[in-house]
């Protein structure tokens, strides 16, 4: 009997069904200052689904992304990591994270871009141990998926804040992760780039089964990319399917008169899946 | 000639162990301070050593006060003391964002000159040669004893150093995403905090507390205008130490001027001449090993 095809569908959805949630958040709420910026959020994530998180500006979505990454205390709520609170969480290996654009490193740090994506590697490496040898070919190989192989030696502050960008995406990818958190990623990277690295994005979810979370700006881009779609302003408004933002007046709530800027005409291509 | 000339000082060498303690000692303390002076800097805590100065003041003036109450700490027991408990509450203030780190150095710095200058006053001594050396260094009454625990000090501090040293890096480039790689961030910088206290409290005798920096800070600057590589810089920030710690004693022999301040000097001259070449320099010196840039448009090609 053959296991092949007929039964894949269901071990694929069985698998899903299995393998714990990669983020389960419950509750959670935050206040700055006696303002709430993140409100009642309960949000799961499944294994290998790829998430667009879209909302205005001040939506509380990288107050979201550091809270899942344990940057963030909580007050209110909880929030798991593949079935772990993300308090207790240790295998940090398994999650990959690119904040927004960096703030400006200083000019005079003393390592090339080979020496910042290998620094990855130390996720995987418990409470003392070392990268050495095999770290870096790993790291040179992330740099090469994220064409900047040719930058590997590079002192980082002497890079462009588009390719510095690219150098933390692969120190993310170093770690082999299991879950990628990118918020904002292509900000300063030309739209050529983006959508090279929007492809690698694609594949790294279809062939590894990686979770992503995406924040973006960009909502034709999430609408062809992404799996799921979550909109935020400061509580959660939508999550499902991305045709199913367009139809329930969603956008028009959460963006208002910044609407016409997030579906821009003159992006309206994007909104079809590319070839 | 009433000086004596650099083949004295040599031959005093040979023929004095007080001068061989000076320089081992010396050499030594420079080593560990620039090492860690690096990460230091690169945290942009480069005033640390200065405020940790100020708190082993005060454990020198507590340990005078204490006497008078037959408790007995020698002065360097009550520096070692009060510096790191300086150092932890650095780490304190900042981890718990109560205030900003310079603040906080700040905060230590006045609390232990304050303590110092109080402690001084009620044990009524005034501010005799003990303290005096202790301020400005005396690194020719490096004793015996005091070598042994500056090596075995400085060997505890360079072990901890080698084993961390990759966290450290990371955490220097960005603590947050230091944190996501799951890096204990907050008990490394505390522990980053106590070898600096332990370190300045080695770096007093032979520069005293006021010119910690010279040794700590500056050899690391200069050292991260030469260097593209933390390790290269590192080892450079080392070599400039030991340097200045050599050639500021044979100043203060052949010239006879304060060790402490001719140390410092000789480091500032080093950084000044440095910064002067590179000034002086072609400006697009920063791209000259680079390879040729793809056009950008050609990155995340599959």
């Amino acid at each position: 009997m053959s296991v092949g095809a007929a039964a894949e569908l269901p071990l694929h959805a069985l698998e899903a069904t299995l393998r714990p949630a990669a983020v389960r958040v419950s509750g959670l709420t935050r206040c700055y200052g006696g303002e709430r910026v993140l409100d009642d959020i309960s949000l799961t994530i499944n294994a290998g689904e790829y998430l667009g998180l879209i909302g205005p500006n001040g939506s509380g979505k990288s107050t979201l992304l550091r809270t899942l990454v344990g940057l963030e205390p909580i007050e209110e709520g909880s929030v798991q990591l593949f079935g772990t609170d993300v308090a207790r969480f240790r295998q940090w290996g398994r999650v990959g994270y690119v904040p927004q654009i960096q703030k400006m490193v200083r000019h005079d740090f003393p390592a090339t871009a080979l020496d910042v994506v290998v620094l990855g590697r130390l996720s995987r490496k418990g409470r003392l141990g070392r990268v050495g040898a095999a770290d870096r070919t790993q790291a040179m190989a992330a740099l090469t998926t994220v064409g900047m192989h040719h930058h590997a030696q590079r002192r980082v502050g002497d890079l462009s804040g588009g390719e510095r960008q690219r150098v933390m995406i692969a120190r993310a990818l170093a770690q082999e992760p299991e879950l990628l958190i990118l918020d904002e990623p292509t900000t300063g990277v030309d739209s050529t780039s983006q959508d090279h690295f929007f492809s690698l994005l694609d594949r790294l979810q279809s062939q590894e089964r990686m979770t992503i979370i995406l924040v973006s700006h960009d909502l034709p881009v999430i609408m062809a990319r992404a799996h799921t779609v979550a909109c935020l302003s400061r509580s959660l408004h939508y999550h499902g399917k991305p045709e199913g933002l367009l139809e329930g007046g969603v956008i028009e709530t959460v963006f208002g008169h910044e609407r016409g800027l997030v579906l821009g005409s003159h992006r309206h291509e994007h909104l079809h899946p590319h070839p | 000639m009433a000086d004596p000339n650099i083949f004295e000082f040599f031959a005093a060498l040979q023929h004095y162990p007080f001068l061989q303690r000076a320089l081992l000692a010396g050499v030594v303390v420079a080593a560990v301070a620039a090492v860690l002076g690096v990460f230091v800097v690169l945290r942009n805590m480069s005033m640390i050593g200065d405020g940790l100065a100020h708190s082993a003041f005060g454990g020198v003036g507590f340990s005078l006060f204490a006497a008078g109450y037959a408790i007995f700490l020698t002065p360097l027991q009550g520096a070692l003391l009060f510096a790191v408990s300086g150092g932890l509450i650095i780490s304190l203030l900042v981890e718990r964002r109560l205030v900003g780190g310079d603040t906080a150095l700040g905060i230590v710095f006045s609390l232990g000159l304050g303590l110092g200058v109080v402690f001084i006053s009620v044990a009524g001594k005034g501010l005799g040669v003990d303290i005096f050396s202790f301020l400005f260094g005396n690194i020719l009454t490096v004793s015996v004893d005091d070598l042994g625990l500056i090596v075995v000090m400085a060997a505890a501090i360079g072990v901890v150093l080698a084993v961390f040293y990759q966290r450290y890096t990371a955490i220097a480039f960005d603590p947050e995403s230091a944190q996501v790689l799951g890096i204990p961030v907050s008990a490394l910088n505390t522990l980053l905090n106590v070898l600096t206290a332990i370190t300045v409290v080695i770096a007093m005798k032979v520069v005293g507390v006021l010119l910690v920096s010279a040794l700590m800070i500056v050899p690391p600057a200069t050292a991260l205008q030469i260097g593209r590589r933390l390790p290269t810089v590192s080892v450079l920030a080392v070599l400039l130490a030991m340097l200045a710690v050599f050639v500021g004693l044979l100043c203060s022999y052949v010239f006879d001027v304060a060790t402490g301040g001719a140390v410092a000097l000789v480091s500032l001259g080093v950084f000044l001449a440095v910064s002067m070449g590179r000034w002086l320099r072609p400006r697009n010196e920063g791209h000259a090993h680079a390879p040729l840039a793809p056009p950008v448009s050609k990155a995340f090609q599959p």
